[in-house]
């Protein structure tokens, strides 16, 4: 098991790394001066304080070299000045991601319990044999799926914002009023919207997962042996059905707590998702690369935790590793 | 970790910078104006009747004698044919009077009212977190930064656009030296910066050696990025309240226009030498509006300046906030559900829209940004005048801004109305593509079977590039494809040079390569309504790209004259206003009579209000002035 955990350790090490080397490449790579793209839309031509700046943020050194002194930064906690926004990319993106996580998390349990619910509602459907609700509820989930989170958005917003006034159109408090109460009812749209479409996907998934497992011999035998539906339904189905959703819910989560590029962007939810697409169209190297790299170190370390639950939800998985 | 799931991990990981980039890229393309349908030609009569400063559309609507009952009466009693012209005469008059009103801009109320409603809160849309510089005076780098760092500090004249010249402000009294090398400010005793320190001569030195002199201890505490606009040099105490400051230049006509410029903004030195570096986010001036709090991502607040020295500026609002809304058309959706009073840079769709909701209104300010379409002067065709005459009597100018841009206006000429020295009697070019297929015909460009035109002496296609600066994934916006259309009606082909925006101004990437660049459009600003700021970098030799000279490089077009070269470097140093007038009126007799370029159209700031909203005003670069703002609740 130590051997386990110190490969996949060292593997997710080198996922991290080799993705920052991409990232940085890249960023080097596609066309776009930030310091003059910075100046240069407001007139600004100053030789000298494009020279400056230049310097400053070391544009001037070769990429390797420009690589190994962000990565000695980073290895001292500091992951260096914005090009862009008058603060640090650790004080930037130290707010936004906190604002990020609590949109995420709270996005990942409506999907999470919506999608598991449709699921298991949908596969009910299947096993009871009730085609037309069956239909229907495949309909919707497919209608659902296919809305772009841009145009539920703002139909979440022209609705329930400006229509029925029940609850904030954006942001992320009001702006006198920011008690708990006040932040729960702005996290509602963002949240529902960023949960629909993988909370629908989901409910696919886990449709699919559990008619499979309605039909495995364990679950005919649990019937045979006389017991309860519920009891099949729970004890033995349901656990068989769990791998793949844990790896869905896994990744889901991952993806969350990265950020939501358009739903940040549309509901101006200060979160890492929007900060990283102003900095790509700023060219803001040093805050897409701390992005990116928060965003690589989520996505490894919850595919680390995925693997690792395999093996608490599937015995059989951990016999084998062992 | 397995080998595809090491593949996997990283293709997420790049993945999602894609995704960012793909999305990033939609962003941009919200901004771009979409097609608008407003179908009006006559507007002229219909002027007197729409209020002066604001915009309801529907009394204006009502003061028009179509009514709908009466119409359908007449409509049942005559032929079909005579239904439609009625209706569509009916059209027509209603949309005469959406014209009239776009042409209508706000300006600055001279007098202060009188009878407002003191206090209240008011909140603006505000697209973006503050950039690098903050929102420091002298540091503020762009315009939405700039609204909010001119409400706190102040300089020691302010530019009247009204007056179009520069009045006492923090100082009461100025006089230029007669060669114009120095000017005098006599600095307005008894004001106090918002910490409670003085503001005076040593105060006003300290700021502007600070940033003009790289040498001064603060002087790394900013970035100042408009210094090299104010071309100032340094500044001397002369005594307890006369500051002198030395130009930059041999001698300098609007010395005292520069004293009101972005790099002038004066700050506390307490202040300053407190918060170092990080002064630009704790701002202390001695403006109307003390800085509150900035909450990154969600509002930037300011307080009123309850000790504020100017008793006829001071404001009526207790505070102002700025939510950071970056998406438009969310922030439309906020804008409806009434939670914003001010909603600058909204979608031209949702303003034709929420204008005519009673609960809002459309104001429109004026700017001093103009928009053109241009070709590289030092190349083959587009060096001959007669092409280029040909290519200016091509562009329906009329036609697009009702399609395109409803809220501007046309301007044939190559200096705006409203600045100094302004030539209206320069030759100007209607649009006219019978006449500009004949000046092709007559020089020797026949139309080919495939109809692109091809010169007879050498067989040279009239095929071109227009150049597009567009964000990956943004389609080419509706500018460029009306441009194209126009030069494809007179047998021009054309076809887009896509760059990123980032590369713009690229030597070689960009429009700076004279090698590369054939047709292209812009758009320049000048804060101030000097021909200085514009004609000089856009038409002296010496600007040509790649420009020798550092921070050179605007005349795009190559344009090269020397008799303008004369006029412009005589204007730049001239102390005589009237001479200088006629010399830049004289410039723009000889860009205009060779077509250098094709001007088209004077923009203008639309902006969205509540209702209850009043004396807001805009600058215009698109500054917010927020002093005379009171809210009527």
């Amino acid at each position: 098991m130590t051997g386990f955990l110190l490969r996949r350790l060292g593997a997710s090490l080198l996922v991290v790394v080799g993705g920052s080397i991409l990232v940085f490449g890249a960023l080097r790579a596609i066309p776009g001066d930030p310091i003059q793209l910075m100046l240069g839309t407001q007139g600004v031509t100053n030789p000298e304080l494009v020279a400056r700046y230049t310097e400053r943020f070391g544009l001037d050194l070769p990429a390797p070299v420009q690589y190994l002194y962000w990565v000695g930064q980073l290895v001292r906690g500091d992951l260096g000045d914005s090009i862009v926004q008058p603060q640090s990319v650790g004080d930037f993106m130290r707010m936004r991601a906190i604002n990020t996580a609590v949109l995420g998390a709270t996005a990942w349990v409506i999907a999470v319990l919506g999608g598991t619910g449709i699921g298991v509602v949908a596969a009910l459907l299947v096993h009871r044999r009730m085609w037309v609700a069956d239909y229907a509820l495949s309909g919707f989930s497919v209608v659902m799926i296919s809305i772009p989170s841009f145009s539920l958005a703002l139909i979440l917003m022209i609705i329930f914002g400006v229509n029925l006034g029940w609850l904030p159109v954006l942001g992320m408090q009001s702006v006198e009023d920011s008690g708990l109460l006040d932040r729960l009812r702005h996290l509602v749209l963002p949240a529902v919207t960023l949960a629909t479409v993988p909370g629908f996907v989901l409910g696919r998934i886990v449709k699919a997962a559990i008619t499979d497992a309605l039909l495995g011999d364990y679950a005919r035998t649990a019937y045979a042996k006389g017991l309860s539906e519920r009891r099949v339904f729970l004890v033995h189905v349901l656990r068989n059905a769990m791998v793949p959703i844990v790896t869905n819910t896994g990744l889901m989560f991952g993806g969350f707590l990265s950020g939501s590029v358009l739903v940040e962007f549309m509901f101006a939810w200060p979160g890492l998702g929007r900060g990283l697409v102003n900095a790509i169209l700023a060219r803001d190297f040093p805050i897409v690369q701390g992005i990116t790299l928060l965003i690589l170190v989520i996505f490894t370390v919850v595919n680390f935790l995925v693997d690792l639950s395999y093996g608490l939800i599937d015995p059989r998985i951990r016999y084998a590793r062992a | 970790m397995t080998r595809r799931q090491l593949l996997r991990a990283a293709m997420l990981g790049g993945g999602s910078a894609t995704l960012a980039a793909m999305l990033a890229a939609c962003g941009e393309a919200e901004v771009v104006e979409k097609t608008v349908t407003v179908t009006v030609t006559e507007v002229k009569e219909v002027v007197k009747e729409v209020p002066v400063e604001t915009v309801v559309t529907k009394e204006v609507i009502k003061e028009v004698p179509v009514e709908t009952v009466v119409t359908k009466e007449v409509i049942k009693e005559v032929p079909v044919e005579t239904i439609k012209e009625v209706e569509v005469e009916k059209v027509v008059e209603k949309e005469v009077i959406r014209e009239v009103e776009v042409q209508k801009v706000v300006t600055r109320e001279v007098e202060r009212p009188v009878d407002v409603r003191r206090g209240g809160t008011l909140i603006l849309r505000h697209t973006r977190d503050p950039q690098v510089g903050g929102i420091e005076g002298p540091q503020a780098l762009a315009e939405v930064d700039k609204s909010i760092a001119f409400m706190i500090s102040e300089t020691m004249l302010k530019f009247d656009f009204e007056k179009v010249e520069p009045v006492p402000w923090l100082a009461e009294a100025f006089e230029i030296s007669p060669d114009g090398t120095f000017i005098d400010l006599t600095i307005r005793s008894g004001i106090k910066f918002q910490d409670g320190t003085d503001f005076d001569a040593d105060a006003a030195v300290f700021n502007l050696n600070r940033v003009f002199d790289a040498d001064h201890p603060f002087h790394a505490t900013g970035v100042y990025p408009y210094t090299n606009w104010a071309l100032l040099s340094h500044a001397e105490k002369v005594s307890s309240d006369v500051v002198r400051v030395f130009s930059g230049l041999d001698a300098d006509p609007i010395l005292h226009w520069r004293l009101t410029t972005e790099a002038t903004y004066m700050t506390s030195p307490a202040a300053i030498e407190q918060f170092g570096e990080d002064i630009d986010l704790n701002p202390v001036g001695t403006g109307p509006f003390k800085f509150d709090a900035f909450e990154p991502g969600v509002q930037l607040s300011l307080v009123r300046n309850e000790d504020y020295w100017n008793p006829d500026n001071a404001p009526f609002l207790d505070k102002v906030i700025y939510r950071i809304i970056p998406d438009a058309q969310a922030a439309a959706a906020e804008f409806r559900a009434g939670n914003l009073d001010v909603f600058p840079f909204a979608l031209t769709p949702d303003i034709l829209e929420l204008r005519d909701d009673a609960k809002f209104r459309l104001q429109l300010f004026a700017t001093n940004t103009y928009f053109y379409l241009s070709a590289n002067n030092a190349i083959d065709p587009f060096d001959n005048p007669e092409f280029r005459k040909a290519l200016a009597h091509a562009y329906d100018w009329k036609t697009r801004i009702k399609e395109l841009e409803p809220f501007n206006d046309f301007l044939p000429t190559p200096w705006y109305p409203h600045g100094f020295a302004y030539n209206g009697d320069v030759p100007t070019y209607e649009y006219n593509p019978e006449k500009s297929r004949q000046i092709l015909e007559d020089l020797g460009w026949k139309l080919g079977p495939d109809g692109v035109r091809v010169r007879e002496s050498d067989g040279k296609r009239a095929s071109f590039t227009i150049a597009a600066w567009l964000a990956a994934g943004t389609p080419v916006d509706d500018n460029r494809l009306f441009m194209q259309q126009n030069l494809k009606d007179i047998g021009i082909e054309t076809e887009f040079w896509i760059m990123d925006p980032s590369v713009v101004f690229d030597d070689v990437e960009g429009i700076r390569n004279p090698d590369k660049l054939e047709l292209y459009p812009l758009g320049w600003n000048t804060a101030l309504p000097d021909p200085s700021f514009l004609l000089d970098p856009t038409y002296l030799c010496e600007e040509r790209p790649p420009a020798e000279k550092a921070g050179a490089g605007w005349n795009f077009a190559q344009f090269c004259d020397a008799r303008v070269d004369e006029l412009l470097t005589q204007a730049r140093k001239d102390m005589n206003p009237e001479t200088r007038a006629a010399a830049y009126r004289e410039v723009q007799q000889i860009i205009a009579e060779g077509a250098v370029m094709q001007w088209g159209v004077l923009s203008r700031f639309p902006v969205l209000i509540k209702s209850d909203v009043h004396g807001l005003f805009y600058r215009p670069y698109r500054v917010n002035e927020l002093e005379r703002v009171w809210l009527d609740r």
